[in-house]
């Protein structure tokens, strides 16, 4: 279930719109905070990582999730 | 016959107070609480209560995370006369309002931080918000700090009804709601006698002591973490290391257990499944000191059982348990130190029921012998008399003097209890029940939407079950991606605006690909089979996301 795109094509406002997905959220920044900005909870964080592993094919560990703050770092994670 | 130490669950943590006052009673997030700062918190947010005009049986929503706020609080509304009513803290606001109508509540605790949005919808309903911070926290130095002291006992100037009251066994401590859409909703009703009769069962069932140290993330609101985890310890005066409720860092769970030397954990089976994911040195954690770790509130996997002990070096720790808040919580475990018992097809054996739990199986109206699989029912004190305020629901819920769980199994020739599946298509999100149907409601009334289903989807590698969002819309709606995207953010907007978490996935998919039975109903099962195993996928059902 990856897509064909190589990760180095991959853009940050195609991972902005998988957190606006995940969260229901329209709009998401760049720079958006995951949990004290968009009100993204534990469980949200978790299902939101694991969106990026499906789409991307990447496996994020648990000691990188407290490194992954912002829409930013899920992008820089995503893209390896 | 199990005998009864404590009355009422306040006798309880006021003979704590009196006998081990210095005695830690919890830590958390680095403070320890002792048992008199504990009951002088409970002391004053009853007197503040009280001062609300909270009267004898008055329910009361506790909206409050893992916290020295929750049992001050719980406790308080308990002295006070009143119901506690715990909640999920991440409770949207209209679930909120939905409950404050069912209960007829007219007071709800929440964090401080509480949304003004919750406080202003509440008013229109006749209920008053009030914050943690309004009633007390442990250890509390404020100027009225003076006016309440262990054991005192004033006259109500309003109505001369002595204060605190005198609180009956068979009084109801609080109201655990389970699932249920709006219109069907489960509140399990609690008396201090059930509570304390299934801490005796559960203390007596898994032979826990005074020395045992437990560790907990569970959420506090509910029956296991409630019950087995936070007033089992204080019925002992046991250890207890209390964390936030968080899935996001379990690393942080199992280095407090080798940090405190913890004797007894408890989680669902995803939870050890993803410290199976996420810990990628667990040769690097000392988890030796572990007695239990019980696996329960889920399914228990085989797999799970021989993987966590594997790699954490550990051996017939991790132990299966059954349960349900009808029940209170805890029904049966196997026993530590033994080997689990896993049958042909697989599934685990959760032990025997505890004492004075007497289990039956029933198919129809007959119970069947060893080996049969039918539904699971069970007479026990600890049973609920029903669901509040619900005496449809309250009907189905007894055959004779017969708890029915709704759960199938079988009980095998040494009276060991396999848990086989569940009767409804209950979803045990995040460790909360939801019924498929209050997501659907929820996500039906978009204009958009051909047909919905909820499923729960456990997919074995990621978070344990989730709800996922399968949706079929009209051709004509899906004109382009920037109008998928805005249907599925829309969804999720709604359903954590109702519900108060989000769904795991939202798929769109192309009309009739919603598997129905002969009478037009989804059928839930199949829908997640398909998914598993890539079908609906393969045969191109699937309009949107591409994941």
């Amino acid at each position: 279930m990856t897509q064909d795109v190589t990760k180095d094509e991959l853009t940050i406002a195609e991972i902005q719109t998988l957190v606006s997905l995940q969260l229901g959220i329209a709009s998401v920044g760049e720079e958006d905070l995951l949990v004290s900005e968009l009100g993204a909870e534990s469980a949200d964080v978790v299902n939101l990582i694991a969106a990026v592993e499906d789409k991307y094919d990447v496996v994020i560990a648990e000691d990188e999730i407290p490194e992954i703050r912002s829409v930013r770092d899920l992008f820089e994670r995503a893209r390896g | 016959m199990l005998a009864p130490r404590f009355r009422t669950l306040l006798e309880m943590l006021e003979t704590r107070a009196r006998l081990q006052p210095e005695t830690t009673a919890f830590h958390f997030e680095g403070r320890e609480t002792t048992f008199s700062e504990l009951w002088r918190g409970v002391c004053l947010s009853a007197e503040r209560l009280r001062q609300q005009g909270i009267r004898r049986g008055d329910r009361v929503v506790i909206v409050l995370p893992n916290g020295p706020e929750f049992f001050v609080t719980f406790y308080g509304v308990l002295r006070a006369g009143g119901i506690a009513v715990p909640v999920f803290p991440g409770s949207g606001v209209e679930r909120l309002v939905s409950l404050v109508g069912l209960c007829g509540v007219r007071w709800l605790v929440g964090a401080s931080e509480q949304p003004e949005q919750v406080g202003q919808r509440l008013v229109l309903t006749g209920c008053r918000l009030l914050t943690a911070g309004d009633l007390a926290s442990p250890g509390f130095d404020g100027p009225d700090s003076d006016e309440v002291v262990v054991g005192d006992s004033s006259v109500d100037q309003t109505n001369d009804a002595p204060f605190p009251p005198v609180l009956q066994p068979d009084d109801l401590a609080y109201i655990q709601y389970t699932s249920g859409s709006t219109g069907d909703p489960k509140g399990v009703e609690l008396t201090h006698a059930m509570v304390l009769a299934n801490l005796e069962q559960l203390i007596a069932g898994m032979g826990i002591t005074r020395r045992e140290v437990f560790v907990s993330w569970l959420p506090v609101h509910h029956d296991m973490g409630l019950v087995l985890k936070t007033m089992v310890p204080f019925y002992l005066a046991a250890k207890l290391i209390l964390l936030p409720a968080s899935l996001t860092h379990v690393r942080r769970w199992l280095e407090a257990i080798e940090h405190h030397r913890g004797t007894f954990t408890a989680a669902p089976d995803f939870a050890y499944r993803l410290c199976l994911r996420r810990i990628r040195d667990p040769k690097a954690i000392d988890l030796s000191s572990l007695r239990v770790a019980l696996n329960a509130a889920e399914p228990v996997r085989a797999q799970t059982l021989v993987e966590f002990e594997s790699a954490f070096g550990l051996q017939q720790v991790m132990v299966p348990g059954y349960g349900l808040a009808e029940a209170t919580v805890g029904v049966s475990m196997a026993t530590p130190g033994q080997p689990v018992k896993v049958d042909a097809r697989g599934f685990v054996s959760v032990g025997r029921p505890f004492p004075e739990i007497e289990l039956a199986i029933l198919r129809g109206e007959e119970r069947v012998g060893a080996g049969d699989v039918g539904e699971i029912v069970l007479r026990s004190p600890a049973n609920t008399r029903g669901y509040y305020r619900n005496s449809k629901a309250t009907e189905k819920l007894f055959w004779r003097q017969f708890l029915r769980t709704g759960d199938l199994g079988y009980l095998d020739a040494e009276g060991e209890l396999f848990i086989v599946g569940r009767e409804k298509n209950i979803i045990i999100h995040g460790g909360r029940n939801v019924a498929p149907r209050e997501v659907e409601e929820i996500v039906d009334r978009l204009l958009t939407v051909r047909r919905v289903a909820a499923v729960g989807v456990d997919r074995g590698r990621v978070e344990g079950e989730q709800v996922f969002v399968f949706a079929e819309i009209r051709p004509k709606d899906a004109a382009c991606e920037a109008d998928l995207q805005a249907l599925v953010i829309a969804m999720v907007g709604e359903i954590h605006r109702e519900l108060g978490f989000r769904p795991g996935r939202v798929y769109l998919l192309k009309p009739r690909a919603v598997p129905l039975t002969h009478n037009g109903k989804v059928r839930h099962r199949e829908l997640r089979a398909r998914y598993l195993d890539g079908r609906l996928r393969g045969q191109g059902q699937i309009l949107f996301p591409d994941y």
